[in-house]
């Protein structure tokens, strides 16, 4: 099924190679959690302080369903 | 008037506006890279009175991209510099420099005399402080943040939108301050440019806020983007479950 990857800021780099902006349609097995998902990508887990599907904040373990956006942020915190 | 002529004739702004401006009282938490620049724009604009809070003193690594010093302010004080600095920019802004760091138990004696606060510090722990005491107090912030060649912002208005920890809701409020982060000279100046606006449109009441948006600025691609979101049900800082 098709789901959206977004990541933002220093994790933007692990998109799919060739992802211009900070999404990217993926495809992915049917029962596949967030944490399925990032490790896939070899997202670090330390460096993911938000999770968000669709706008909702959500869980590692999160289910992903066909169609969710599933948004990965990172904390920034200089000044 | 003359020195602020060019704002007065913006659409919505006019003779009122600058008077409001200038019974207005901004705090800028952090003196440095974010803190110049909306120091430099809050005093341009003539907000009446602008408090500095900021602990440390300068350093020849912060020059390239903490506008507001020069080598010869090396070793000075910051919040105690940049009020001078900042006096010659404007002699008709009142400066309250405090040279101190943010903390819990001083927070709302601090923050309590500003009507807006802007967020140029440097770590999560004391980020958490300044949510916690803004949705106390119910003052509007401006958060800023960099690191590398990205940078965010976004506006929290306290029970009006989503606050710090909406976004954050994993953050302890321990965590550690980086010391040294690599960070690219413009990029806190492209957002703290963008926070010192946010503090204007607050302040005269024109536009709309950045609330329930951040917008991220990420340099190596030229790109902006938006992530949107909402009050969290669950936020330990400002849900009431």
């Amino acid at each position: 099924m098709k789901v959206v990857l977004k990541l933002y800021a220093t994790l933007q780099n692990y998109l799919p190679p060739g992802t211009q902006g900070t999404a990217a349609e993926v495809e992915i097995p049917a029962g596949t959690t967030i944490e399925d998902l990032f490790k896939a990508y070899n997202v670090p887990l330390d460096q993911v302080k938000i999770i968000m599907v669709n706008g909702r904040h959500t869980d590692l373990d999160y289910e992903i369903q066909e169609g969710d956006q599933v948004a990965g942020f990172p904390a920034i915190a200089g000044g | 008037m003359e020195r602020y002529r060019r704002q007065i004739i913006l659409p919505g702004w006019g003779t009122e506006g600058q008077e409001k401006l200038r019974r207005d009282r901004v705090l800028v938490v952090g003196a440095g890279g974010l803190g110049s620049i909306n120091l430099y724009y809050l005093t341009g604009a003539g907000v009446g009175t602008i408090g500095i809070v900021d602990d440390d003193t300068v350093t020849l690594s912060n020059l390239h991209r903490q506008i507001l010093y020069t080598t010869d302010d090396l070793g000075r004080p910051k919040a105690e510099c940049a009020a001078q600095k900042l006096k010659r920019l404007n002699p008709e802004v009142v400066f309250e420099a405090y040279p101190i760091s943010l903390k819990n138990d001083t927070a709302d004696e601090l923050f309590k005399n500003y009507d807006v606060i802007v967020d140029g510090l440097d770590n999560l722990a004391a980020r958490n402080v300044l949510n916690a005491t803004c949705l106390r107090l119910n003052k509007p912030w401006v958060h800023g943040a960099v690191s590398e060649f990205y940078g965010v912002v976004t506006t929290f208005v306290p029970h009006q939108g989503p606050c710090w920890r909406c976004l954050y809701r994993n953050i302890t409020g321990n965590e550690k301050r980086k010391e040294e982060f690599p960070i690219l000279g413009p990029v806190p100046g492209v957002i703290g440019s963008i926070q010192a606006g946010e503090v204007l449109k607050l302040l005269t009441g024109l536009g709309s806020k950045l609330v329930g948006r951040m917008l991220v600025w990420q340099a190596l691609q030229g790109r902006w983007s938006e992530f949107s979101f909402t009050r969290d049900p669950y936020c330990p800082a400002c849900s009431s479950r």
